[in-house]
């Protein structure tokens, strides 16, 4: 039965609904309390996500950098994969969210039951 | 015996997805498997009744056929309502529900989960 999940957050926010389900599915699974651990990954232009300052406002859409503090108010960790971020030139990054190279991602999988992907 | 939960994210006319989660739980059926399908996303508009494509799968009957064999389906209620599905807008036996409850729960029963989206 599977009592842990790690979500994959492969795409950008705003410009698609993907990223915004993809983290709400993670929040809901831990709110649940029916799952016990449900953590993020933030990978190849999922890793716009963790940009600081963005401003969803601007163009009326619900703000990514809410639902990144609640899961982390859960205390779920939030991975972001560092040779992506460098990639595209990403510097400033939100406050907790743990940078990790890509070598490192295969082991943290391991340690859940399930692997979801948005 | 053992159980299978399919996340879909796409709608029923967007692509292939909705046509082959149903002919994968089909053949899970088939094996013996308890098979839940969680509609999200453009994903509920499979369960949306009336639907009358003139050149593609019919998936709402296809999705009638394979709930009389034992499918589960639920669909998000803040992602049904949004795009003005309700209760009587959906086939009869499927769920309105919600990520915490329905979803968390389809989730910790299974032995494994796959998530279809693009």
């Amino acid at each position: 039965m599977v009592k842990s999940l790690i979500t994959l957050i492969l795409k950008p926010p705003y410009g698609s609904e993907d990223s915004f389900a993809g983290l709400m599915f993670a929040l809901s699974q831990i709110a649940s309390g029916i799952i016990e651990k449900s953590d993020v990954v933030l990978m190849h232009d999922g890793v716009y996500n963790a940009k600081a300052n963005q401003k969803p406002e601007a163009i009326g859409m619900p703000s990514i950098i809410d639902i990144i503090n609640n899961l982390q108010a859960f205390g779920c960790k939030i991975y972001c994969i560092e040779e992506d971020l460098k990639e595209r030139e990403i510097e400033d990054v939100v406050d907790g969210i743990e940078i990790i190279k890509s070598e490192k991602l295969k082991d943290i999988l391991e340690e859940y039951d399930e692997i979801i992907t948005f | 015996m053992k159980t299978l939960t399919i996340i879909l994210k796409s709608g029923s006319m967007m692509n292939m997805d909705p046509n082959f989660a149903l002919k994968l739980a089909d053949a899970a059926l088939k094996k013996g498997y308890n098979v839940n399908l969680f509609c999200y996303g453009e994903g509920v508009t499979v369960i949306k009744k009336g639907q009358n494509p003139k050149r593609f799968p019919n998936i709402e009957k296809i999705c009638r056929n394979l709930m009389e064999k034992g499918l589960k389906v639920a669909a998000c209620s803040t992602c049904s309502i949004a795009r003005g599905i309700y209760e009587e807008d959906a086939i009869e036996g499927c769920k309105i529900g919600s990520l915490t409850n329905d979803l968390s729960q389809f989730i910790a029963d299974s032995d494994r989960v796959i998530t279809l989206t693009r």
